[in-house]
């Protein structure tokens, strides 16, 4: 639970040595996520780049209190994400690719259905909504069922599915993926946006440029494990590669030396 | 430079967790389910409509198949002595035919007779034709043969062939026929020795029955009624179920629902709540629409059947609160169930064997002589039949009853507690991985809700 002595109450997300070991029928025990370290500021975007497979979802559903750390610890917004996950879920907002809008309900009612559940009074909760529909122009489509919608239409709403209790912290998968041009950078604009208003958006994303473009800074995820973490600058340096393409290789390449005897 | 602490929020954080936020998950829940097509023909289309539909198609059935017998002629072959056959035939023609009951007219049921003095007299020959073999002096093949007996110790024989209806019918007409000639002579025999009627039958007995026939209605409808609440309610639950779990992982919603601010056990409550008031909403509906579609139908057929039966709408009332655990109670293990699968096909396949769980002991609630006791009432399902078939006999059994929803609501808190210790465990919650049985128990040792 938040606490106001917590040390970690001034930041937004802290996570230490985080694991996460899952059951697999045909292999056994599998680590997805093996001591990773993270730190995030309010007003901050962090970037939590690696290749698929580096176990950067796990972890983002750890963070948003979907699964449970199987060791380490992390706080969001001061609330231990172990001892309280429902904490956790009611100070964040969370999107993936996963997190499908229901259906048969309107826009309207699914913001509606999210803003009650997090105890936004009434009449709150309808400027709240109305407020939604202006900013990411849903004002056509608002009023009908979430099957009919397009991917674009439906990644608007998620959005404002998750930002409804105006979280303290953002979560993101890969929040642009599957997106056309000006889906993408109505997002891009969102995430700045967020940082504007003095929360925290941590996303993870495999486009390089948007990494560049948005993030204060960025971790270097790989087989469970952070490589590195810094500004896009220190990173630069501590690799000696200029294009963040060629700072992940190096971080990589590091991690993993090449198998391949030398002559 | 960044804000230490998160900028203040317009309003207060106060998730609804509790009754309300399970009230707000099931109302959800209810509104989508609402407003899936298959949902809604199975919790409600069907039971408005499949009773009087099917009751209808009965009542026309029979009202064909009766016109149709009424109206059929058969022949029947008189084999004897020419003056025994000539005074037979001369008496069953002066009978004067029943009047049917409805009509005031004379029921057609004809009979064509034909006598054959000269025909075959023994056993064999008689059968070969009857068969199929054509006698030499007839033209055709009757539909069944009398052969009037030669000597006083002899019988009057009937020849009939089973298997073809023609055949059955003159058999039947026959008898009737046949019982009013035996009569007639017997009453003249009676008179011819100085004797009344009454004299040949010293012991005539009257029977009188103390049941009403509204009673005795009720208790015929109490012998299946029961069961089919119990299907009722077991179908009713069957595709929400399905479709707030092992559908919502094929829509891909799974984790937007684990996403809600308030506990897992409180959202999986709803969903058994919104499941259990389909259930019921499904079953009220059977109930209601067949009562009605009954009451038609046996408006229609009423002289017809012995017995006089009232849809009993006040009974079945006073059962509801019992029917409406028994519905939470099924909801309940059905969405665990449905839970352990991860697509709507598999959900279906689940649950089509499982629901026998529930529906073989309704069958044991149904056989005669069983009667709500103490005991019983201790076994789920089977309590709720033998309940509601005390109930619709208006039998007042105020300790089993409440034993009955006592058991009811135990078993139902049961269900919940294991849906809600499997479905919250994360292997569950994610699409991609199929649940092995020993993995399942497992899971139920170290589970933590």
């Amino acid at each position: 639970m938040q606490s106001p002595e917590s040390p970690t109450a001034s930041l937004a997300i802290e996570a230490q040595g985080l694991i996460k070991t899952f059951h697999d029928p045909e292999r056994g025990e599998v680590r997805a996520v093996r001591g990773l370290d993270l730190e995030c500021r309010y007003g901050e975007i962090f970037g939590l780049l690696g290749p698929n497979g580096a176990g950067k979802t796990t972890t983002l559903r750890m963070l948003a209190g979907i699964l449970v750390p199987s060791g380490g610890h992390a706080h969001i917004a001061g609330i231990d994400a172990t001892a309280d996950p429902m904490g956790v879920r009611q100070r964040i907002g969370f999107l993936s690719g996963s997190t499908g809008l229901y259906p048969r309900l309107t826009a309207r009612e699914t913001l509606r259905y999210f803003g009650e559940l997090h105890g936004i009074p009434k009449p709150a909760l309808e400027a709240r909504i109305e407020e939604l529909v202006e900013t990411f122009q849903l004002q056509e489509f608002a009023d009908g069922r979430c099957e009919g919608l397009s991917t674009g239409q439906r990644q608007r709403v998620s959005i404002a599915r998750a930002v409804v209790h105006d979280p303290d912290v953002l979560i993101l998968d890969e929040p642009t993926t599957g997106l056309d041009i000006m889906a993408a950078s109505d997002m891009i604009d969102f995430i700045e946006a967020r940082r504007s208003a003095g929360r925290c958006v941590l996303f993870s994303t495999h486009i390089l440029s948007e990494a560049e473009r948005l993030c204060d800074r960025i971790g270097v995820v790989h087989h469970g494990r952070t490589l590195a973490v810094g500004t896009l600058a220190e990173l630069r340096a501590e690799t000696g590669a200029e294009w963040l393409g060629d700072v992940f290789k190096v971080l990589v390449r590091r991690a993993e030396p090449d198998p391949t005897p030398a002559a | 430079m960044p804000p230490a602490t998160a900028p203040p929020h317009p309003h207060p954080i106060q998730p609804k967790a509790g009754p309300r936020g399970i009230l707000l998950v099931a109302a959800t829940e209810l509104r989508s389910s609402l407003r899936d097509r298959q949902t809604v023909m199975n919790s409600v289309v069907l039971p408005i409509v499949m009773y009087p539909v099917l009751f209808w198609f009965i009542l026309q059935g029979i009202l064909v198949v009766q016109g149709h017998k009424e109206r059929t002629r058969v022949e029947v072959a008189l084999v004897g002595a020419p003056e025994q056959v000539a005074d037979l035939q001369s008496r069953l023609l002066g009978l004067s035919l029943p009047l049917d009951p409805d009509t005031q007219t004379t029921t057609p049921n004809p009979v064509d007779f034909r006598s054959l003095p000269d025909g075959p007299q023994d056993d064999a020959a008689l059968r070969a034709w009857l068969i199929s073999k054509q006698h030499p002096e007839a033209e055709s093949i009757p539909d069944a043969i009398l052969r009037l007996p030669e000597g006083p110790n002899d019988k009057t024989q009937l020849y009939l062939e089973s298997t073809r209806s023609g055949s059955e019918l003159a058999a039947e007409r026959m008898r009737k026929r046949i019982a009013q000639v035996a009569e007639q002579l017997r009453q003249d025999a009676a008179k011819s020795r100085g004797l009344t009627p009454q004299d040949l039958d010293p012991l005539d007995i009257a029977e009188h029955t103390i049941t009403t026939s509204r009673d005795q209605g009720a208790f015929v409808l109490s012998l299946f009624l029961p069961m089919m609440i119990i299907i009722m309610a077991v179908m009713g639950a069957f595709f929400p179920a399905v479709d707030s779990t092992a559908g919502e992982k094929e829509r891909g919603t799974a984790e937007t629902t684990l996403l809600l601010p308030i506990p897992r056990s409180q959202v999986l409550l709803g969903k058994i709540v919104a499941t259990s008031a389909l259930a019921f909403l499904a079953t009220v509906l059977n109930l209601t629409f067949m009562g009605l579609a009954a009451r038609h139908l046996l408006g229609t057929l009423g002289p017809k059947i012995p017995f006089r039966i009232e849809f009993p709408f006040l009974a079945l009332l006073y059962s509801l609160p019992l029917v409406l655990l028994f519905c939470f109670f099924v909801s309940a293990v059905l969405t665990a169930l449905a839970g352990l699968t991860k697509s709507f096909k598999e959900g279906q396949a689940m649950l089509g064997p499982a629901q026998m769980v529930f529906i073989l002991p309704a069958i044991i609630g149904i056989m005669p002589g069983l009667k709500l006791g103490l005991g019983w009432s201790l076994v789920p399902v089977v309590n709720v039949v033998l309940a509601v078939r005390s109930i619709l006999v208006m039998d007042w059994l105020p300790i089993p009853y409440l034993l009955t929803g006592l058991v009811l609501l135990v078993s139902a808190w049961l269900a919940v507690r294991l849906c809600v210790r499997l479905l919250s465990q994360e292997a569950l919650a994610f699409s991609g991985s199929s649940i092995s049985f020993k993995h399942l128990l497992r899971m139920l040792r170290h589970a933590k809700s």
